[in-house]
């Protein structure tokens, strides 16, 4: 594999109708999206983990003269509309939001892991019945859902983490589903049940094998769609509950105050949340390529 | 009489349709009332056209397909009667090799995890046993120690059907079914692999069900052979005695077909018949619309097999020769 690239890089001559574009793209071709979104979303992580420790500023302390100050040197994201520092906000905005979106993830795979392995190699009528579900779930849109939930649920980290990964996912499970029917028809899975292996043996070994890497990239979009999530919800006041801060409640605080027009309070929430789904969206677009060339190989 | 393995009356039919897991309406029949038997060490050619049952009947014989009836005798159990826990201790005994290697390789195993699988699986080998069993079932087969390594897909097409095979030999098999293991294959590849059978077969004295389509193929690795035709058995007997005399006019049109240098090609045009169509009420022989010696009788009756000495069996009312007319 190095052999091939360093071969390729060798054997394309630098010449042509636009040298300088064929320098631009010899630059930037190494740049691969899945390691590009993967960086970027390390930084948002190191922002929102590493930051509070360089930029040691209490998220919730009021200052009550400098009620939505602009940007100026003492508060460089300027404050809110109680006098908070939007940095200080930010950053323990962004650990929030990441951490329940990240949690959120995980419940969101494992059970439609679970769901989707159960119906693809169980019998056909509880595939049936399991699928018919899954159908059922999928027509009520996703945002209704969640506020449906919120209205009986008590709200808190936890409780939102669960509710989100739950919306989460029949995604997930679909796909699991169909690559448990699709490789159980296969005759290296026959040949499997041939040698003695049990259902279990083979949904380990050779099916979530097979499908491991589909599942980490869908992962990836799933941790954006998590975070697009949870900001959306709290934004709708339904997520996280002030005076916690989040991407979402940061975002919804600015546009409440629209008419004065705070654009850093509108700007830098809505610059992170953009950022972080980019990359998970780089990420996982960069791996989904990066998968689909090794099958071609 | 040491009977490895002995078929009785196996048939096998699949539901036309099935809801809520139980079969609904019609059922299809595969195979219908097939009978032969495989002695230790021996080799049984299985040919027919596509679509005739050959591949069915092999993964019926192991119990992958379920026989709808009939006797799957293995050292007199009858394995037919047996739940699939029942079954387990006989699996180590009876293997198959796939028609396609590839397919029945996960892509994502390099090949010496293929060929430990059944090991582990089947046998309670350390680790360390499991290694040394896979280079020694490896180099059994002539597959280079080096390609171990290596993934399904970075092989080729013979390094394949010799990893297959290995992984086959891993529960040290008595009785190996062999689904087309040369189709695959160039002619001079075909000869390796089938000389390597052959030495394997003396070496540990397997038994061969041998599924091809290739009569050359099975008349140089198989004692016996057995023609289906739309999973009806239409002949069985010595290779050289079917393939020298066959007795069903099916045996004698498949001999036809093969290509022969043009030299030798006598006027053995198979002109296409056109007579009545089979009586819809009645039991017809199922090569009665194909046949070119059909007589009125074959049209109302099926044949039942009847020997015609040397364990050769013959369904047909009119064999091309023989004592067998009339029974």
């Amino acid at each position: 594999m190095t052999d091939d690239r360093a071969a390729s890089r060798t054997a394309a001559p630098a010449r042509g109708l636009f040298p300088r574009a064929r320098r631009w793209q010899a630059a930037f071709g190494t740049l691969r999206a899945d390691l590009a979104g993967g960086l970027l979303f390390l930084a948002l992580a190191a922002f929102s983990w590493i930051g509070p420790l360089l930029y040691p500023h209490d998220p919730l302390a009021i200052h009550a003269h400098h009620i939505l100050a602009a940007p100026q040197a003492r508060f460089p994201l300027g404050t809110d509309d109680l006098g908070r520092n939007v940095l200080a906000r930010l950053m323990r905005g962004g650990q929030t939001t990441l951490a329940i979106s990240f949690v959120a993830s995980a419940i969101g795979l494992i059970a439609g892991l679970a769901y989707g392995l159960v119906a693809g190699l169980g019998p056909g009528w509880l595939d049936q019945i399991l699928m018919r579900l899954l159908d059922a779930l999928l027509a009520i849109p996703t945002l209704i859902l969640l506020i449906f939930f919120a209205a009986i649920v008590p709200l808190g980290e936890a409780s939102l983490a669960v509710m989100l990964g739950l919306v989460a996912w029949p995604g997930i499970a679909r796909l699991a589903r169909n690559e448990a029917r699709a490789a159980r028809e296969r005759d290296y899975v026959r040949a499997a049940r041939q040698f003695g292996a049990g259902r279990l043996y083979v949904a380990r070994v050779h099916i979530l094998r097979a499908m491991l890497p589909l599942v980490i990239v869908n992962a990836t979009f799933l941790m954006a769609d998590m975070i697009l999530g949870l900001s959306g919800l709290t934004f709708l006041g339904l997520g996280i509950e002030p005076p916690h801060a989040s991407w979402g409640g940061l975002l919804n605080s600015g546009a409440q105050l629209a008419v004065i027009d705070p654009w850093w309070l509108i700007a830098f929430p809505g610059l992170a949340i953009f950022l972080a789904i980019l990359a998970m969206n780089m990420l996982g677009q960069g791996l989904l390529a990066r998968l689909e060339g090794e099958g071609q190989a | 009489m040491s009977a490895g393995l002995r078929i009785e009356h196996l048939s096998v039919e699949y539901a036309a349709r099935r809801r809520l897991g139980r079969p609904q309406g019609d059922t299809h029949k595969v195979l219908t009332d097939i009978g032969f038997t495989l002695l230790a060490g021996e080799t049984l050619g299985i040919v027919g056209e596509s679509g005739s049952g050959k591949t069915t009947l092999g993964h019926a014989v192991l119990r992958m397909t379920p026989p709808s009836s009939g006797r799957i005798l293995w050292d007199s159990v009858d394995l037919a009667a047996l739940d699939d826990r029942g079954l387990r201790p006989y699996r180590p005994h009876m293997q198959l090799v796939f028609q396609d290697p590839y397919e029945a390789m996960n892509p994502r195993m390099s090949i010496g995890c293929v060929i430990a699988e059944p090991l582990i699986l089947a046998c309670g080998l350390t680790r360390r046993a499991r290694r040394i069993r896979v280079a020694q079932l490896a180099s059994q087969v002539g597959l280079d120690e080096s390609l171990l390594t290596r993934y399904p897909r970075e092989l080729s097409g013979g390094q394949r059907q010799r990893a297959a095979l290995a992984r086959a030999l891993a529960t040290k098999p008595r009785l190996l079914v062999l689904d087309e293991p040369t189709s695959g294959l160039d002619v001079s590849l075909q000869a390796r692999i089938l000389n390597l059978l052959r030495d394997l077969q003396a070496e540990k004295g397997l038994s061969y069900l041998f599924i091809s389509h290739d009569l050359a193929a099975v008349s140089y690795i198989a004692q016996r052979t057995l023609v289906l035709f739309r999973g009806h058995m239409m002949e069985q007997g010595p290779t050289d005695a079917l393939i020298r005399r066959p007795a069903h006019p099916y045996t004698a049109a498949l001999l036809a077909a093969l290509p022969v240098p043009a030299e030798r090609k006598a006027a053995n045009s198979a002109a296409e018949v056109t007579r009545l169509p089979p009586d819809p009420g009645s039991r017809a022989c199922v090569y009665y619309a194909g046949c070119a010696t059909a007589q009125p009788r074959c049209r109302t009756e099926a044949p039942i097999a009847t020997t015609l000495g040397d364990d050769h069996l013959v369904a047909c009312h009119y064999p091309l020769h023989g004592a067998a007319r009339d029974f």
